[in-house]
């Protein structure tokens, strides 16, 4: 019921669908497991999160790894299209905002764009309910505040080699 | 009532105050300028954020490998293997069995001569 929610919510926290749809697969397991679950939208998003948490050490292995096939794929690349382009230098420069935040604004704001209200975003990521306002507030401001950084230094490098 | 902190008015943006803090800032916004452009503000904090969230959903597919290939012998060195193995045991057996004929053929003829 919540598969496509979390899957979601997965692959934008780590980047990857595949990698996403596994941690998915693996919480589903896990709640299947558990006999009774109090709010299972909450507890399903707090299991994720902490998986994706234990493989950290993991992601830093792929993320190197992902790089170097990144490189790897530049080299070997047709021109795409105009608008694929545009759409990937969209989708780093978000990906470089979201990563700038720290983990829990990260997690509450990916959290609420599935539809999570406060208590269950306060339950999954142990916040009191009172702080996930102010959580959610710093998260906004800071992701379209660095996301639009990034974006203005673009434009300026555009200018500059156009010049 | 004092001004709006932003926690608060992403809070009541997000439908999470209860019905009477709610109507308390509304009641404050429609007086106070200077928070009603905060709730403007942050209302174009919560679709940016969103808009910025939903381009993560461009990132391609399959970057990453599920999992490293793991390094196996290609079967064709094992083919070959096999049949150079096969090949020898066959050729050694023929030998041995030639040498063996020779060697009675030889035996015999020194019996027959004696």
């Amino acid at each position: 019921m919540y598969n496509a929610a979390l899957v979601r919510y997965l692959t934008r926290r780590l980047g990857d669908r595949d990698w996403a749809e596994e941690v998915a697969q693996e919480t589903f397991v896990r709640a299947l497991r558990q006999t009774s679950i109090q709010n299972e939208r909450a507890w399903l998003f707090a299991v994720a999160t902490n998986l994706v948490r234990d493989e950290a050490r993991k992601d830093m292995r792929r993320r190197k790894h992902l790089a170097l096939l990144a490189e790897q794929e530049r080299d070997e690349m047709v021109e795409p299209e105009e608008t694929t382009i545009e759409r990937a230098q969209e989708a780093a420069m978000a990906r470089k905002a979201v990563d700038a935040l720290a983990e829990r604004d990260r997690l509450a704001l990916l959290m609420r764009e599935e539809g999570l209200d406060y208590n269950e975003i306060a339950e999954a990521l142990e916040l009191s309910p009172g702080s996930v306002g102010t959580t959610l507030s710093r998260a906004r401001r800071r992701l379209v505040e660095s996301y639009e950084a990034l974006q203005k230094s673009r434009e300026e490098r555009e200018k500059n080699a156009a010049s | 009532m004092q001004h709006l902190d932003e926690g608060t008015i992403h809070s009541w943006l997000d439908g999470a105050l209860s019905a009477d803090e709610a109507a308390r800032v509304e009641a404050h916004v429609k007086e106070c300028p200077q928070c009603a452009a905060a709730v403007a503000e942050a209302r174009g904090f919560i679709a940016g954020a969103s808009r910025i969230l939903t381009a993560l959903d461009n990132a391609p597919r399959g970057v990453i490998p599920v999992a490293a290939p793991k390094k196996r012998v290609d079967p064709i060195v094992w083919r070959v293997a096999a049949t150079l193995l096969v090949v020898a045991a066959g050729t050694l057996v023929v030998f041995r069995n030639a040498g063996r004929e020779a060697q009675i053929a030889t035996t015999s003829a020194d019996t027959a001569s004696s």
